[in-house]
């Protein structure tokens, strides 16, 4: 009966890998959503734990259990919007917005004003400049390449003033996140190094970083692994069967 | 239950409002002063199994455990960029060039904005829009009233009888808000102001940011037909990514029914 455990382990990690996987799909078009990926290590049992009575070693089974759910930063699709709230990070570094709980950072650029003028994410939390959060007057927004935020103003022949600078940041060890929801990460121990050299693009947002045909792959991986689990689990069943109704009958 | 089930489901769900969105803006393709909306996606919640940075017998965990849970629609963004223009020669066709809405006098009293400047006279004289609501301040142009001439700055002037000089009969006044965004729609090609929008503020066309008013021309939807369609091909397949992970979920737990024969 020893073995049917450690392939039970295998099953329940596919349904693990599933989770993260369907969770990729359904952020397939969320702005800014960073992929994950599930790693997956094999426990095994001592060896001396497991050495019979004569001193012989049977091999120790190994189970599998989720080890760690890593996030893959890298770049997700950019597209033009034409929005001039829409700001997509070109390569490194991310956003900080301040959140009732602190600061949190995100790649996620589809931002809004509110009533006061203030640029603020999709659930109202305001996006940080190098002097705290931005309030703009009313006007045209530009924002350059370096971040630099001017609005050309209402009175006739206004020219455009600059207002502030987007605060964007960078982590040395971006696996240090925590991801919160709503497209945004908490820097766990800090980390968060201001990141200047940051370059933007305005009328672009960045798309999720999910690649269909991996997901799909993984989960055909998946479902055929569990398939799999399902057949050395009734294989286990039908041993212990003939170990327990026809071993010893006559 | 597999939790990959929900997960998938809060996917077919945000991929249905960006399809109902996107549908919405192709049957407004062609209304007068509409605008374009769209949906925006987050991801849901996520389920900490094993924090990063949980002090161990050797360390600290360099990385840990987290479950995502799905993805919810946050808002449905209402993008203000101006529509295309339509030449209709009727005198009581306006289009906005630049920022701000025409003020609309609802029936219960509340000021509705519109872009939709296809105006026209009622039994009084009144400028009212296509459903009869008046402008805001109203404008009467007297009767017998040979021609209407409408400044690019919203000055409405009459010639009453032929060959006499135009008389002056009023000024448009446009309204313009901090955040437009945040209006909410009526349906009719209205809005009211909210507490996100900011308070309207009002002034004359050409003045201190409002855009000019053009006479006989209209101003069409900014829906663009071709950005629509690909915006509904993105969003069909991300449907279909997450009905095949139900799927996949329903064939594992029928696997797992089979388990025990």
């Amino acid at each position: 009966m020893d073995g049917i455990y450690p392939v039970l382990s295998g099953a329940l990690a596919q349904e693990k890998r599933l989770e993260v996987i369907t969770n990729n799909l359904a952020n397939v078009n969320t702005a800014g959503f960073k992929k994950d990926h599930p790693l997956f290590e094999g426990i095994g049992l001592p060896p001396g734990l497991n050495a019979g009575p004569s001193g012989s070693i049977t091999p120790s089974p190994t189970f599998e259990i989720l080890h760690h759910v890593f996030t893959d930063f890298s770049s997700g699709p950019i597209r033009m919007t034409g929005e001039p709230l829409d700001i997509a990070i070109e390569g490194e570094g991310f956003f900080a917005v301040q959140t009732p709980g602190g600061v949190r950072y995100t790649r996620g650029g589809s931002f809004t004003l509110d009533a006061q003028g203030q640029i603020t994410t999709h659930d109202g939390f305001p996006l940080l400049g190098t002097g705290g959060p931005i309030t703009l007057p009313p006007g045209s927004i530009q924002i350059d390449a370096e971040g630099r935020l001017s609005v050309k103003g209402t009175e006739v022949g206004a020219q455009p003033t600059e207002v502030d600078a987007l605060a964007l940041y960078r982590f040395s060890d971006p696996s240090r996140l925590k991801k919160v929801g709503n497209t945004l990460f908490e820097s766990v121990g800090g980390g968060a190094v201001p990141f200047p050299e940051g370059r933007v693009s305005q009328g672009a947002l960045e798309g999720a970083n999910v690649n269909p045909v991996e997901e799909m792959v993984a989960m055909i991986t998946v479902m055929r692994l569990y398939e799999s689990a399902q057949k050395a689990i009734q294989t286990a069943d039908e041993v212990a069967s003939k170990a327990a109704n026809e071993v010893g009958r006559l | 239950m597999m939790r990959a089930l929900s997960i998938a489901s809060t996917g077919l769900g945000s991929q249905q409002l960006s399809i109902e969105v996107i549908a919405n803006n192709l049957a407004n393709v062609s209304t007068v002063g509409f605008k374009k909306s769209r949906g925006e996606f987050q991801d849901l919640m996520y389920q900490t199994l094993k924090s990063a940075g949980t002090a161990t017998a050797t360390g600290t965990l360099p990385v840990g455990i987290q479950l995502g849970s799905g993805v919810i629609p946050v808002s449905v963004h209402r993008t203000f960029a101006q529509g295309d223009f339509q030449q209709t020669q009727n005198p009581l066709d306006l289009a906005i060039e630049g920022d701000g809405f025409f003020q609309v006098t609802l029936p219960d009293g509340s000021t509705g904005y519109s872009r939709a400047g296809s105006l026209s006279l009622d039994s009084e004289g009144s400028i009212v829009t296509a459903e009869g609501y008046p402008l805001l301040p109203n404008i009467t142009i007297p009767s017998g009233a040979q021609t209407v001439t409408i400044l690019p700055t919203g000055v409405v002037s009459a010639v009453v009888t032929t060959g006499a000089a135009p008389q002056l009969v009023g000024t448009l006044e446009l309204a313009r808000f901090t955040n437009p965004a945040g209006l909410h729609s009526i349906g009719k090609n209205l809005y009211q102001a909210t507490d996100a929008s900011g308070e309207a503020v009002t002034g004359a066309p050409g003045e201190e940011g409002f855009g000019t008013v053009q006479q006989g021309s209209l101003e069409g939807s900014n829906v663009n037909i071709a950005e629509e369609m690909v915006n509904m091909i993105v969003a069909q397949r991300a449907y279909e990514l997450n009905s095949k992970a139900i799927q996949t979920t329903d064939e594992m737990l029928s696997m797992v029914n089979n388990l025990k024969r």
